[in-house]
Protein backbone atom coordinates (compact mmCIF):
# COMPACT_ATOMS: atom_id res chain seq x y z
CA UNK A 1 0.00 0.00 0.00
CA UNK A 2 1.25 3.73 -1.26
CA UNK A 3 1.68 5.99 2.02
CA UNK A 4 -1.02 8.20 0.28
CA UNK A 5 -3.29 5.26 -0.03
CA UNK A 6 -2.86 4.38 3.68
CA UNK A 7 -3.25 8.49 4.33
CA UNK A 8 -6.81 8.73 2.99
CA UNK A 9 -7.91 6.08 5.41
CA UNK A 10 -7.17 7.97 8.36
CA UNK A 11 -9.90 9.42 10.49
CA UNK A 12 -10.38 12.39 12.94
CA UNK A 13 -8.51 10.64 16.30
CA UNK A 14 -6.15 8.48 14.78
CA UNK A 15 -2.89 9.23 15.68
CA UNK A 16 0.33 8.65 13.70
CA UNK A 17 3.76 7.94 14.75
CA UNK A 18 6.41 8.32 12.06
CA UNK A 19 9.68 6.64 13.43
CA UNK A 20 12.73 7.11 11.22
CA UNK A 21 16.70 6.74 11.61
CA UNK A 22 18.75 9.85 11.77
CA UNK A 23 19.91 9.02 7.91
CA UNK A 24 16.57 8.88 6.32
CA UNK A 25 14.16 10.20 3.43
CA UNK A 26 12.27 11.19 6.10
CA UNK A 27 11.48 15.07 4.61
CA UNK A 28 10.57 13.22 1.89
CA UNK A 29 7.56 11.39 4.03
CA UNK A 30 6.64 14.81 5.51
CA UNK A 31 5.97 16.28 2.02
CA UNK A 32 3.81 13.18 1.45
CA UNK A 33 1.51 13.25 4.36
CA UNK A 34 1.29 17.49 4.35
CA UNK A 35 0.14 16.69 0.57
CA UNK A 36 -2.48 14.15 1.35
CA UNK A 37 -4.15 16.15 3.86
CA UNK A 38 -6.35 19.41 3.53
CA UNK A 39 -3.26 22.31 4.43
CA UNK A 40 -6.07 24.33 5.69
CA UNK A 41 -6.78 21.98 8.62
CA UNK A 42 -2.87 21.72 9.76
CA UNK A 43 -0.67 23.35 12.90
CA UNK A 44 2.85 22.60 13.14
CA UNK A 45 4.14 22.05 16.46
CA UNK A 46 7.44 23.06 15.90
CA UNK A 47 10.34 21.68 18.88
CA UNK A 48 13.60 23.24 18.55
CA UNK A 49 13.45 24.41 15.30
CA UNK A 50 13.04 20.82 13.55
CA UNK A 51 11.04 21.83 10.67
CA UNK A 52 14.16 23.66 9.33
CA UNK A 53 16.22 20.82 8.25
CA UNK A 54 13.22 19.28 6.43
CA UNK A 55 12.52 22.71 4.84
CA UNK A 56 16.13 22.58 3.64
CA UNK A 57 16.11 19.35 2.57
CA UNK A 58 13.41 19.56 0.47
CA UNK A 59 14.55 23.00 -0.69
CA UNK A 60 17.74 21.26 -1.69
CA UNK A 61 15.74 18.78 -3.48
CA UNK A 62 14.19 20.97 -5.69
CA UNK A 63 10.73 20.79 -3.94
CA UNK A 64 8.29 24.01 -3.80
CA UNK A 65 7.75 24.45 -0.29
CA UNK A 66 6.50 27.57 -0.03
CA UNK A 67 3.26 26.50 1.48
CA UNK A 68 5.31 25.59 4.27
CA UNK A 69 5.23 29.59 5.25
CA UNK A 70 1.73 29.90 5.82
CA UNK A 71 1.16 26.88 8.08
CA UNK A 72 0.35 27.71 11.44
CA UNK A 73 3.19 27.43 13.39
CA UNK A 74 3.76 26.72 17.30
CA UNK A 75 7.37 26.76 18.76
CA UNK A 76 8.65 24.84 21.29
CA UNK A 77 11.61 27.11 21.91
CA UNK A 78 13.95 27.29 18.96
CA UNK A 79 15.62 30.62 17.36
CA UNK A 80 13.63 30.69 14.33
CA UNK A 81 11.18 33.19 13.68
CA UNK A 82 10.60 32.13 10.25
CA UNK A 83 7.06 31.23 8.93
CA UNK A 84 3.78 31.82 10.59
CA UNK A 85 4.73 31.60 14.13
CA UNK A 86 0.83 31.81 16.13
CA UNK A 87 2.61 31.02 19.12
CA UNK A 88 5.77 30.14 21.34
CA UNK A 89 5.75 27.75 24.31
CA UNK A 90 8.78 27.05 26.52
CA UNK A 91 10.15 23.99 25.95
CA UNK A 92 13.39 24.17 28.79
CA UNK A 93 11.47 24.73 31.79
CA UNK A 94 9.28 21.91 33.85
CA UNK A 95 7.54 19.70 30.97
CA UNK A 96 4.58 19.64 33.19
CA UNK A 97 4.06 23.72 32.59
CA UNK A 98 4.82 22.84 29.07
CA UNK A 99 2.20 20.36 28.66
CA UNK A 100 -0.23 22.89 30.92
CA UNK A 101 0.84 25.77 28.27
CA UNK A 102 0.26 23.76 25.61
CA UNK A 103 -3.37 22.18 26.19
CA UNK A 104 -4.15 25.78 27.59
CA UNK A 105 -3.48 26.84 23.34
CA UNK A 106 -4.42 23.56 22.08
CA UNK A 107 -7.83 24.04 23.95
CA UNK A 108 -8.18 27.85 22.67
CA UNK A 109 -7.14 27.52 19.46
CA UNK A 110 -9.62 24.25 18.47
CA UNK A 111 -12.39 26.01 20.04
CA UNK A 112 -12.19 28.13 17.17
CA UNK A 113 -10.20 26.20 14.13
CA UNK A 114 -10.58 22.56 13.61
CA UNK A 115 -7.70 20.83 12.43
CA UNK A 116 -4.97 17.95 12.75
CA UNK A 117 -1.34 17.81 14.44
CA UNK A 118 1.54 17.28 12.86
CA UNK A 119 4.87 16.31 14.44
CA UNK B 1 30.89 10.40 -7.84
CA UNK B 2 34.06 12.22 -7.15
CA UNK B 3 34.20 14.75 -3.88
CA UNK B 4 34.74 17.44 -6.82
CA UNK B 5 31.74 16.34 -7.89
CA UNK B 6 29.55 16.25 -4.80
CA UNK B 7 30.86 19.95 -3.80
CA UNK B 8 30.04 21.48 -7.44
CA UNK B 9 26.66 19.94 -6.89
CA UNK B 10 26.00 21.35 -3.01
CA UNK B 11 24.45 25.17 -3.71
CA UNK B 12 24.22 25.35 0.24
CA UNK B 13 23.72 23.58 3.39
CA UNK B 14 25.60 21.62 5.68
CA UNK B 15 28.05 18.70 5.07
CA UNK B 16 28.74 16.05 7.70
CA UNK B 17 32.25 13.93 7.53
CA UNK B 18 32.51 11.54 10.18
CA UNK B 19 34.92 9.86 10.27
CA UNK B 20 36.90 7.02 11.98
CA UNK B 21 39.48 7.80 14.47
CA UNK B 22 42.70 5.82 12.45
CA UNK B 23 41.09 6.64 8.96
CA UNK B 24 42.53 9.60 6.82
CA UNK B 25 40.14 12.39 7.49
CA UNK B 26 42.51 15.34 6.44
CA UNK B 27 42.57 13.85 2.84
CA UNK B 28 39.14 14.86 1.78
CA UNK B 29 39.88 18.40 4.12
CA UNK B 30 42.54 18.43 1.95
CA UNK B 31 40.38 18.10 -1.20
CA UNK B 32 37.79 20.78 -0.52
CA UNK B 33 39.98 23.09 0.72
CA UNK B 34 41.64 23.09 -2.76
CA UNK B 35 38.09 22.99 -4.85
CA UNK B 36 37.04 25.80 -3.10
CA UNK B 37 40.26 27.95 -3.43
CA UNK B 38 39.91 26.92 -7.20
CA UNK B 39 36.44 27.98 -7.56
CA UNK B 40 37.14 31.35 -5.90
CA UNK B 41 35.43 30.70 -2.80
CA UNK B 42 37.53 31.54 0.32
CA UNK B 43 37.40 29.21 2.94
CA UNK B 44 37.36 30.11 6.77
CA UNK B 45 38.30 27.44 9.44
CA UNK B 46 36.94 26.81 12.79
CA UNK B 47 40.27 25.13 14.33
CA UNK B 48 38.81 23.26 17.82
CA UNK B 49 41.61 22.85 20.53
CA UNK B 50 44.24 22.75 17.31
CA UNK B 51 42.78 20.26 15.33
CA UNK B 52 43.69 21.61 12.21
CA UNK B 53 47.56 21.52 13.49
CA UNK B 54 47.10 17.24 13.53
CA UNK B 55 45.32 17.80 9.71
CA UNK B 56 48.07 19.61 8.72
CA UNK B 57 51.00 17.29 10.07
CA UNK B 58 49.37 14.07 9.13
CA UNK B 59 48.83 15.95 5.53
CA UNK B 60 52.55 16.62 5.70
CA UNK B 61 53.62 13.19 6.59
CA UNK B 62 52.14 12.23 3.59
CA UNK B 63 54.14 14.98 1.22
CA UNK B 64 51.05 17.19 1.23
CA UNK B 65 51.35 20.64 2.28
CA UNK B 66 48.10 22.77 2.50
CA UNK B 67 48.12 26.54 1.05
CA UNK B 68 47.85 27.84 4.75
CA UNK B 69 48.24 31.32 3.83
CA UNK B 70 45.42 31.61 2.10
CA UNK B 71 42.84 29.80 4.44
CA UNK B 72 41.33 31.61 7.04
CA UNK B 73 41.34 30.86 11.04
CA UNK B 74 39.37 31.04 13.86
CA UNK B 75 40.96 29.56 16.93
CA UNK B 76 38.59 28.05 19.56
CA UNK B 77 40.72 27.07 21.79
CA UNK B 78 44.02 25.41 21.62
CA UNK B 79 47.86 26.66 20.99
CA UNK B 80 49.37 26.19 17.83
CA UNK B 81 48.65 29.22 15.34
CA UNK B 82 48.37 28.15 11.83
CA UNK B 83 46.74 29.77 8.55
CA UNK B 84 45.73 33.40 9.11
CA UNK B 85 44.43 33.90 12.30
CA UNK B 86 41.19 36.19 12.59
CA UNK B 87 40.33 35.60 15.71
CA UNK B 88 39.96 33.38 18.78
CA UNK B 89 36.98 32.17 21.00
CA UNK B 90 37.06 29.71 23.98
CA UNK B 91 35.90 26.65 24.28
CA UNK B 92 32.96 26.91 25.99
CA UNK B 93 29.08 25.92 26.69
CA UNK B 94 27.78 29.23 27.06
CA UNK B 95 26.48 28.82 23.10
CA UNK B 96 25.26 32.94 22.85
CA UNK B 97 28.57 33.59 24.09
CA UNK B 98 30.19 31.40 21.61
CA UNK B 99 27.55 33.22 18.56
CA UNK B 100 28.31 36.02 19.54
CA UNK B 101 32.43 36.14 19.32
CA UNK B 102 31.41 33.87 15.98
CA UNK B 103 29.83 36.69 14.55
CA UNK B 104 31.88 39.23 15.48
CA UNK B 105 34.70 37.77 14.16
CA UNK B 106 33.44 36.04 11.04
CA UNK B 107 31.87 40.48 10.13
CA UNK B 108 35.23 40.94 9.64
CA UNK B 109 35.87 37.66 7.17
CA UNK B 110 33.02 38.83 5.89
CA UNK B 111 34.58 41.99 4.37
CA UNK B 112 37.43 40.67 2.67
CA UNK B 113 35.07 38.17 0.66
CA UNK B 114 33.98 39.94 -2.09
CA UNK B 115 32.40 37.23 -4.42
CA UNK B 116 32.28 33.51 -3.72
CA UNK B 117 30.37 32.00 -1.48
CA UNK B 118 30.81 31.80 2.53
CA UNK B 119 32.22 27.95 3.20
CA UNK B 120 33.08 27.21 6.91
CA UNK B 121 34.80 24.33 7.91
CA UNK B 122 34.64 23.15 11.65
CA UNK B 123 37.46 20.99 12.72
CA UNK B 124 37.20 19.23 15.96
CA UNK B 125 33.51 19.49 16.12
CA UNK B 126 33.57 16.14 18.66
CA UNK B 127 35.68 18.21 20.87
CA UNK B 128 33.55 20.99 21.28
CA UNK B 129 30.26 18.69 21.95
CA UNK B 130 32.79 16.22 24.11
CA UNK B 131 32.86 18.33 26.54
CA UNK B 132 28.91 18.69 27.34
CA UNK B 133 27.69 15.69 25.12
CA UNK B 134 26.60 13.92 28.73
CA UNK B 135 24.17 16.27 29.42
CA UNK B 136 21.20 16.10 27.40
CA UNK B 137 20.00 19.75 28.24
CA UNK B 138 22.70 21.31 26.82
CA UNK B 139 23.12 19.05 23.98
CA UNK B 140 19.95 19.80 22.81
CA UNK B 141 20.68 23.79 23.46
CA UNK B 142 23.63 23.51 21.03
CA UNK B 143 21.62 21.57 18.21
CA UNK B 144 18.75 24.50 18.76
CA UNK B 145 21.78 27.35 19.08
CA UNK B 146 25.02 26.64 17.08
CA UNK B 147 23.63 23.68 14.58
CA UNK B 148 20.83 24.54 13.31
CA UNK B 149 21.28 27.96 13.39
CA UNK B 150 22.83 27.67 9.99
CA UNK B 151 19.78 26.80 8.58
CA UNK B 152 18.59 29.86 8.38
CA UNK B 153 21.52 31.57 6.69
CA UNK B 154 21.03 31.12 2.97
CA UNK B 155 24.00 30.44 0.06
CA UNK B 156 26.45 29.33 2.38
CA UNK B 157 28.32 26.01 3.05
CA UNK B 158 29.28 24.86 6.26
CA UNK B 159 31.43 21.54 6.74
CA UNK B 160 31.68 19.63 10.00
CA UNK B 161 34.30 17.50 11.01
CA UNK B 162 33.18 14.70 13.61
CA UNK B 163 35.43 11.97 15.24
CA UNK B 164 32.86 9.20 15.44
CA UNK B 165 35.27 7.88 18.42
CA UNK B 166 34.30 10.64 20.84
CA UNK B 167 30.66 11.52 20.49
CA UNK B 168 28.59 9.85 22.09
CA UNK B 169 25.10 7.58 19.68
CA UNK B 170 23.09 10.54 20.75
CA UNK B 171 25.09 13.26 19.23
CA UNK B 172 26.12 11.43 16.38
CA UNK B 173 22.28 10.48 15.20
CA UNK B 174 21.74 13.95 15.88
CA UNK B 175 24.70 15.76 13.79
CA UNK B 176 23.48 13.09 11.11
CA UNK B 177 19.93 13.82 10.85
CA UNK B 178 20.21 17.80 10.82
CA UNK B 179 22.68 17.56 8.10
CA UNK B 180 21.74 18.01 4.58
CA UNK B 181 24.98 15.91 3.21
CA UNK B 182 26.44 12.96 5.28
CA UNK B 183 30.01 11.69 3.87
CA UNK B 184 31.64 8.76 6.02
CA UNK B 185 35.33 8.53 5.81
CA UNK B 186 36.14 5.12 7.34
CA UNK B 187 38.36 2.25 5.23
CA UNK B 188 36.47 4.12 2.09
CA UNK B 189 35.00 7.66 1.59
CA UNK B 190 31.40 7.30 0.76
CA UNK B 191 28.23 9.10 0.42
CA UNK B 192 25.39 8.24 3.05
CA UNK B 193 22.91 10.92 2.70
CA UNK B 194 22.06 13.89 0.09
CA UNK B 195 18.57 15.67 -0.31
CA UNK B 196 16.23 13.39 -1.41
CA UNK B 197 18.86 10.35 -1.60
CA UNK B 198 20.11 7.94 1.08
CA UNK B 199 22.53 5.40 0.25
CA UNK B 200 26.33 3.88 0.28
CA UNK B 201 27.72 5.87 -2.88
CA UNK B 202 31.86 5.45 -2.91
CA UNK B 203 32.87 9.03 -3.40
Amino acid sequence: MRLSEYLRNVVPGDMILVEHPSISLVPRVFHVIIGAINRDSIILLDILDGILSIKKELELEGVDVSYLERIPRLTGSGRSKWGNVIASIDVHSDPGIFLSKFERFSRDYYSKHRGLFCR
Amino acid sequence: MSVEDLLRSVPEGKILVEYEPMKHPERIFHTMIKFYLNSGDVPLVVDVIDSLHVFVQHLAFQGVNLPLDKILVIKCGGRVNLGNVIGRISVTDNFEYYLAQHARIARKFMKTVEKGRQVTFFLGTGKFIMTFQDDPYKLENYFETIFRGYDTKGDKVSIFFVNRGVVNEHALKSLEQDSNYVIQVDRETRLLKAPGRVGNEAL
